[in-house]
């Protein structure tokens, strides 16, 4: 990852002097201070769409299925061991179960499609407000 | 036409939506076209003369291949016609400028520059002309009978800005037989949803903050806006790229047809290698089947391994630079990928193996599940 950040900036800077300086700023052999003002003021405005897009750009939701996958098995397991013979509690349970799986897919439905609605919200009033949307691909 | 704009959002999109849904089947690939065409002419309408030659010049070729299938000779001929025609004009736009100035500078002579801007969408449209003229020639594809839908293969707005690269293969059938239906709808919205809040919500204000420290609008520079400026320069970039190719897939599942992905969440690669096959997934894949492979790949031996990623580098260098400059650099990692399969440095291997899988297994939820229960 450390390399991958190293060739943004030698993407970034078409001139080599400029790379150069940039990359011995960010490893400290140039004899930079480590922070200004200015550098903590861009890092309090900027730090929460950073960590939105470091969160965004790992599989978040894969993530969360495996651990639960894993916490289920766990259970499971266990749930075996205590109760051997309980059918008819067993069969109650899957029930209930099931209609709280129906409930939460619900839930997670109402819940995806505010977030989409958002997303249409805030896009149209940022690109209405005409703020920074640059066209990188002019170059393709 | 971008699609992080309100005209396309709110105009071009739900008026061609409509249309598109209404005219019966028969039409469906008309709309498309003549959308494409809008689409392009938005920004330059010069471009769309140079694609219907073009478009005419593969289908025609396609089809000689077709016919003269027992012809070697001939085969190979008009398939190199065809290369041959679609780089011209390739190199063409992007080099001519370029050539003009070093034969000024070499001869003294005062030509003038054509300062010809670069069409959107040019490269794309290359990769995909070769893809089709090269699998029919292999007989991996059947060439196209049908002029009408080459014309929508070729011109295909989604991907035409940013990737992904849509292979002939991959759409051959749905270019006939589209897969329209309310779930593949609901499924291509959202997915142009989240491409658009992609761009516009998280790269476009991180691109904000990257322009400031870029531009050095900020005073002093420090290590700790130094590493700031380049965090949010790759999360742009990968935001802006992947955006725009979750808007062009999500599209297309809306308009019935299926693209490759081209993005694997590049940003928890382990390794470099793992990196480029997680990044821009259908240009790699590209140039491997068409370039790398058909020069014999790995499997002739060093010296040649070694001829064809050099030819593969300089032809990335010339073809892909400006067209994908975020994959010069990938050529870059995967020369250095391919450099380290040949020398191999073992003990350095091992070692950030050793790394990683520790990092990785400490903080893999398998272990945290454990801990926590």
């Amino acid at each position: 990852m450390l390399l991958v950040l190293i060739s943004w900036v030698i993407f970034a800077f078409e001139d080599l002097g400029q790379i150069g300086t940039y990359l011995s700023t960010m490893f400290d052999l140039n004899g930079a201070s480590f922070a200004n003002p200015e550098a903590i003021y861009y890092l309090k405005n900027y730090i929460a769409i950073i960590i939105i897009g470091i969160i965004c750009s790992i599989p978040l939701m894969s993530i969360v299925k495996k651990f639960r996958k894993t916490e289920n098995k766990i259970i499971k397991q266990k749930g075996i061991k205590n109760e051997d013979n309980v059918k008819e509690g067993q069969m109650i349970e899957n029930v209930e179960q099931k209609e709280k799986k129906k409930g939460k897919e619900i839930t997670w439905a109402i819940f995806t499609s505010i977030g989409y609605v958002a997303i249409i919200i805030l896009s149209t009033a940022s690109l209405v407000n005409n703020s920074f949307n640059p066209f990188l691909y002019f170059r393709f | 036409m971008v699609f992080s704009s309100v005209v396309f959002l709110y105009i071009f999109l739900p008026i061609m939506l409509l249309i598109y849904f209404i005219v019966p089947k028969k039409f469906k690939n008309l709309v498309m076209i003549i959308s494409s065409f809008i689409f392009f002419a938005w920004g330059e309408i010069r471009y769309i003369p140079i694609m219907l030659v073009l478009a005419v010049m593969d289908f025609w070729c396609g089809n000689k291949i077709n016919k003269n299938w027992e012809n070697k000779s001939k085969k190979r001929l008009y398939l190199w016609l065809d290369v041959g025609v679609n780089l011209l004009i390739l190199f063409f736009f992007k080099y001519a400028d370029f050539i003009i100035s070093s034969i000024n500078g070499i001869t003294g002579l005062n030509i003038p520059l054509l300062n010809i801007p670069l069409p959107i969408g040019v490269s794309f449209n290359t990769f995909q002309s070769l893809s089709y003229i090269i699998d029919v020639y292999r007989g991996t594809v059947k060439c196209e009978k049908s002029f009408y839908n080459y014309l929508t293969y070729t011109t295909l707005f989604p991907q035409i800005i940013a990737g992904p690269i849509v292979r002939y293969e991959t759409v051959d059938e749905e270019l006939v037989d589209k897969k329209i239906s309310l779930d593949n709808f609901s499924l291509g919205m959202k997915r142009f949803l989240i491409g658009l809040g992609k761009k516009v919500l998280i790269a476009n204000n991180v691109g904000a903050l990257w322009n400031v420290i870029e531009t050095g609008s900020y005073g002093e520079m420090t290590v700790l806006l130094s590493w700031i400026g380049i965090i949010s320069f790759a999360l742009q970039i990968y935001f802006d790229f992947s955006g725009y190719s979750d808007m062009a897939i999500g599209l297309a599942k809306i308009f019935g047809m299926d693209f490759d992905e081209n993005f694997n969440y590049p940003y928890i690669s382990k390794s470099i290698t793992e990196f480029w096959r997680r990044w821009h997934m259908t240009l790699s894949s590209w140039f491997r089947d068409y370039i790398y492979i058909p020069l014999g790949g790995n499997r002739k031996g060093l010296p040649k391994q070694i001829r064809n990623i050099l030819i593969v580098w300089a032809l990335t260098r010339c073809l892909a630079w400006c067209i994908l400059e975020f994959c010069t650099l990938g050529l870059v990692f995967w020369s250095i990928i391919n450099y380290r399969k040949i020398v191999y440095v073992k003990g350095i291997r091992k070692i950030t193996k050793n790394i990683w899988t520790y990092i990785y297994n400490a903080t893999s939820t398998n272990k945290l599940g454990n801990i926590c229960i």
